[in-house]
């Protein structure tokens, strides 16, 4: 028990103080202000208990202690998954949000497209890029960045060895 | 070594192995047989949890725990293994719906780089809605009746709830996606003027075209 309430206790206290954070000033780089802001709570909630520990205060064993982190990391891996659409909105989910939100009336898909007309995701999705790096800017020419081509590569080498070629978008 | 030591560097080990189990698992049966992706990410992912469960219940074996002590830790065993799963699948589904890495491979595949036209012209987000349109009825994660779209109880539409619920909490507006509404230069806005040559794409329309592309 003390293993899930340390690493599942610690992801509840950096959400509350995530959410706290946001409402009260959303930072500008969302995606590294979070990993940043979780492994600040992680740190400093297992430091706190490895001095308690060293204190005798602690029931937690190493092992047990690893553990515990690993839930508290994993817990985050989740949410981290999660902010990323949060972060930059899916045009997968903005389709379903809006097919969910008709409910069982159905929405045809001529009305579907009108209600995804609406939207832009091309546009705002090679801005960002460029502003994570991932994209470069040269004159009116885009080409691929460091941190785009290590991504690209990462996941187009893995994509291959299971036997695609083409990325699906 | 004993029991409980060992019991609990099988907790430890329990999601690693599980994971590999995983991989292994959805890679053979993806590589070898005619099966889909998504089949083999399902499959995979429950070969890897029954390897998991099989350590667990070792482990629990080795050094019994109360009820509630033997649910919590094996709780805390599945949601690492959950996590690590969830990782595995995303880096799948980057390859395979990511507007990001088709965008990079376009740009990866014209040594001279594109123009933002140029690329629109290639994909554009009427061939973007499309594609995603197609993708969900094959996938059949909505059902599709004369034309009329209508939603499937599926893990996209419990994401598609838990993320509304979760833009509410964080910005507390209506969470219909919209930073991608258009007009809504949020994202460009707010980035664009911390770029250090301070250069954008312009929309058509956008004010700051004119003004040489810096939008204050």
């Amino acid at each position: 028990m003390p293993v899930f309430l340390v690493g599942a206790g610690l992801f509840i206290i950096a959400f509350v103080i995530h959410v706290v954070v946001w409402k009260v000033r959303r930072p500008h780089h969302q995606a590294a202000s979070l990993v940043l802001l979780f492994l600040f709570v992680g740190l400093a909630g297992f430091g706190g208990i490895w001095l308690l520990k060293a204190s005798g205060g602690s029931a937690l064993s190493i092992l047990r202690a690893a553990l515990a982190i690993l839930l508290y990391l994993s817990c985050c891996m989740f949410y981290f998954l999660l902010f990323s659409a949060v972060d930059s909105d899916s045009p997968t989910l903005t389709l379903i949000g809006i097919i969910r939100k008709r409910g069982l009336l159905g929405i045809s898909r001529e009305q579907l497209s009108q209600e995804m007309a609406k939207y832009s995701f091309v546009r705002p999705r090679l801005t960002q890029m460029i502003n994570d790096g991932f994209l470069v800017q040269v004159g009116d020419r885009l080409h691929a960045g460091r941190r785009g081509r290590i991504l690209a590569t990462l996941v187009l080498s893995y994509r291959r060895l299971l036997g695609d070629r083409e990325a699906g978008g | 070594m004993e029991p409980q030591i060992l019991s609990d560097a099988l907790l430890l080990a329990a999601p690693a192995i599980g994971t590999v189990a995983n991989i292994a698992f959805q890679f053979t049966l993806y590589r070898m047989t005619r099966s889909t992706l998504m089949i083999s990410i399902m499959a995979g992912l429950g070969a890897g949890c029954a390897v998991t469960a099989a350590f667990v219940a070792l482990a629990l074996f080795l050094s019994p725990p109360t009820i509630v002590d033997g649910c919590a830790l094996a709780l805390s065993v599945f949601v690492i293994y959950g996590a690590a799963g969830m990782t595995y699948f995303s880096l799948i589904n980057l390859g395979e719906t990511s507007l990001r890495i088709r965008m990079l491979q376009l740009l990866l595949d014209s040594p001279n780089g594109l123009t933002l036209p140029e690329i629109l012209a290639i994909y554009d987000d009427k061939k973007l809605i499309a594609t995603r349109l197609r993708r969900m009825a094959e996938n059949r994660r909505a059902i599709l009746i004369d034309g009329v779209v209508y939603p499937r109880r599926s893990v996209l539409f419990a994401a598609s709830w838990v993320l509304e619920l979760l833009k509410r909490l964080l910005y507390g507006r209506d969470p219909i996606f919209v930073s991608c509404r258009k007009g809504n230069d949020r994202v460009s806005r707010v980035k664009m003027t911390s770029r250090p040559n301070g250069t954008s794409i312009p929309a058509p329309n956008d004010p700051g075209r004119a003004a040489g592309g810096k939008q204050q």
